[in-house]
């Protein structure tokens, strides 16, 4: 859900690497993480095969709600996926939506750092959640909010400290418009949590193990 | 009735935030209107669209243009997927 929709050329070259190169860091780090695991990851790789195909194709509907937003399914990648393949995943799908024109190349490391932060988060919530709140739908449910809270919060940042060129609004300008884009993309995380939480909900009962999840 | 709040803590908890969340974003859409996605970002950065917008997100020490450009596209298209196409073969995958 959260994602910069601004044209190459918005942010400076500086920026534009600079994010590039924090995204990388961190596509490196799940790259050698896989290697050091080996061959334990077969499942878990085809679930982010399958989940990479869902999650690009879902990016691309245009929802006429709020005037058009689209979901991402990235909370739903960390809590299937984790976040070491969850890194992978929303750095294909970013490339791939890139490559049809959903956002720039140079946005593609902000992109990633932002996906990313929903991941994560979103896992983490579900993880840490566990004890709490056992029914799955509502973990869930929780843990998207959570994530893509986090998202819009480093998109916004992003922004922020990039700094958009060209333009004469000051920076107080642009935080309060992209406050409002930010609400906006949290009422349709309404449908991306209801959606997730019934995915997982679902996979909790036919195969728990993938969620990590006891069959009880 | 204790029971019951324990059990269905969580969905309160979901419906409670699915609550706060809609009353912020219909506030906010009522603040801005109709727009789509990306000229609502335009709104919000005060990037004008149309060729102006285009003018004005181009410029700037370091700036650069790829989208509309389609030699630059295909370019860093085949970039990628000779990067992809080294992994592959370098880590045999």
């Amino acid at each position: 859900m959260a994602h910069i929709h601004l044209e190459d050329g918005s942010f400076t070259l500086v920026w534009v690497l600079i994010w590039w190169i924090i995204a990388l860091v961190c596509i490196g780090a799940a790259l050698w993480f896989l290697r050091s695991q080996g061959q334990d990851n077969q499942k878990r790789i085809t679930i982010a095969a399958f989940i990479t195909a869902a999650a690009f194709a879902i990016f691309q509907i245009n929802i006429p709600l709020f005037g058009g937003v689209h979901l991402n399914l990235t909370p739903l990648i960390g809590i299937l996926a984790g976040p070491v393949l969850g890194t992978l995943v929303v750095l294909v799908i970013n490339i791939l939506s890139a490559a049809i024109g959903h956002g720039g190349w140079g946005l593609v490391g902000a992109n990633v750092l932002v996906n990313l932060s929903e991941v994560v988060v979103a896992y983490l919530i579900f993880r840490g959640l566990r004890g709490l709140i056992p029914d799955l739908f509502s973990r869930a449910g929780i843990a998207t909010f959570a994530g893509l809270f986090c998202g819009n919060l480093m998109m916004v940042a992003i922004i922020l400290i990039s700094g958009i060129q060209g333009v004469t609004q000051s920076s107080s300008q642009i935080l309060a418009g992209l406050t409002l884009i930010m609400a906006v993309n949290m009422g349709v995380a309404v449908i991306e949590a209801i959606i997730t939480g019934l995915v997982v909900q679902y996979i909790g009962k036919i195969r728990p193990d993938i969620l990590g999840e006891n069959r009880s | 009735m204790k029971d019951v709040v324990r059990d269905k803590r969580g969905l309160i908890i979901f419906c409670l935030i699915a609550i706060i969340v809609l009353i912020g974003a219909f506030a906010a859409y009522a603040a801005t209107g109709p727009m789509g996605i990306e000229e609502r970002f335009n709104a919000a950065a005060g990037i004008s669209t149309g060729e102006a917008g285009e003018e004005a997100s181009g410029g700037g020490p370091g700036g650069f243009s790829v989208e509309g450009n389609r030699i630059l596209y295909m370019l860093v298209l085949a970039v990628l997927a000779a990067l992809c196409i080294a992994a592959y073969r370098h880590y045999q995958l």
